[in-house]
């Protein structure tokens, strides 16, 4: 049942989606909007995993759990695996991509936002790339949720294009 | 005459010759309408019922494929065995591949019944109920590998709710179809 789509299809209903949600949905209450574009993640992170651990055994740890997302699950999604791993053995763990695939197409060149000040466009132009990056969130929390471990993740996007994902397991 | 004969085990010398010859021709005739009939009984659904059952033990999917009139004690020996799953999950065997687990689980005290169970990495478990009695283990795993492929096809459709149960026509389509193939291919 192999169906191919085009990447740049996927990029486009990405961005769209979370423009749709933060601009118009929900332009008010942009946590709102936050939480709506995670749970989308969610969903298609839960559908995702089982998918993509279907002919693999079981994994032991949590340990197995967060390397079976970095290599496999990260390879599949966005063709690289993550660059890299840390974590501080009590829950945390930090995996760090360092050419975020979906950030590649995100421009935050204040010349080619019109009519703002310095402050407001950097603003929203960063508002704009965290508002994306809850969708990844979504589908790594979705993921592990679906492994049977649940987990905070948040997004960190200090210097583009590398972004880091904070992974907190609650135990 | 012949009854009399088998009954009367306390004066073993009033069996007489000709009711002596009767009784192996007693059982050659109905040994052959026995395999004349075996050859329809090959044809017909060796499954009886397969189920999907969820992490939390909720049942997401349950289908049989008899009369409906046995479908509750169908229903209560997929219960059992969710038991049996859960014993040999937490039994800590430290085994390197846990992710195929064919066993043998009930066998029902009245009919002959074999219940494999396969579980995933997501800890959804699939029971499939079988009145066969030499299942080969290679055809039960390829039928597992097929009926998860069409799980994950059918999770994977974005107006499922995880956790719900399956309402997807075409994944009972494609499930009957699956369990339709199981049979003939034990005539080997």
């Amino acid at each position: 049942m192999g169906r191919e789509v085009a990447e740049s299809c996927i990029d486009g209903v990405i961005i769209e989606m979370v423009s749709a949600y933060a601009s118009s949905f929900y332009s008010s209450k942009p946590d709102l909007a936050a939480r709506r574009i995670e749970a989308i993640g969610f969903q298609v992170g839960h559908q995702l995993s089982e998918r993509y651990t279907m002919e693999r055994p079981r994994f032991a740890d949590h340990l197995e759990a967060i390397k079976f997302i970095c290599k496999d699950f990260w390879s599949e999604l966005f063709k690289k695996q993550i660059d890299n791993l840390k974590t501080n053995h009590r829950g945390t763990f930090v995996l760090q991509d360092n050419h975020f695939r979906w950030l590649t197409r995100i421009s935050l060149d204040p010349a080619a936002v019109a009519n703002n000040d310095a402050t407001s466009e950097s603003e929203s132009g960063a508002d704009m790339t965290s508002m994306l990056l809850y969708f990844p969130c979504g589908i790594i929390r979705g993921a592990l949720n679906n492994l049977g471990i649940s987990c905070a993740v948040s997004a960190d996007m200090t210097n583009l294009p590398a972004c880091s994902f904070v992974i907190r397991i609650k135990a | 005459m012949l009854f009399k004969g088998i009954n009367n085990k306390l004066r073993p010398q009033s069996l007489d010759l000709h009711q002596f010859l009767s009784v192996p021709f007693y059982f050659l005739s109905t040994s052959l309408t026995f395999f004349a009939f075996f050859p329809n009984l090959s044809q017909q659904n060796m499954i009886v019922c397969v189920a999907v059952v969820g992490h939390q033990n909720n049942p997401l999917y349950l289908q049989s494929f008899t009369g409906s009139d046995d479908a509750l004690k169908l229903h209560h020996i997929v219960h059992c065995s969710l038991d049996v799953i859960d014993e040999r999950v937490n039994n800590p065997k430290r085994s390197a591949s846990t992710l195929n687990e064919t066993f043998l689980g009930l066998l029902y005290p009245t009919e002959n019944y074999k219940v494999y169970g396969y579980l995933t990495n997501t800890k959804v478990k699939f029971i499939m109920v079988t009145t066969d009695l030499d299942v080969k283990d290679a055809d039960v795993r390829s039928f597992f590998r097929k009926f998860h492929a069409a799980y994950v096809d059918a999770v994977c459709n974005p107006f499922h709710v995880p956790g719900k149960k399956i309402t997807s026509n075409s994944f009972s389509e494609r499930v009957g179809a699956i369990v339709r193939s199981f049979g003939p291919s034990m005539t080997l």
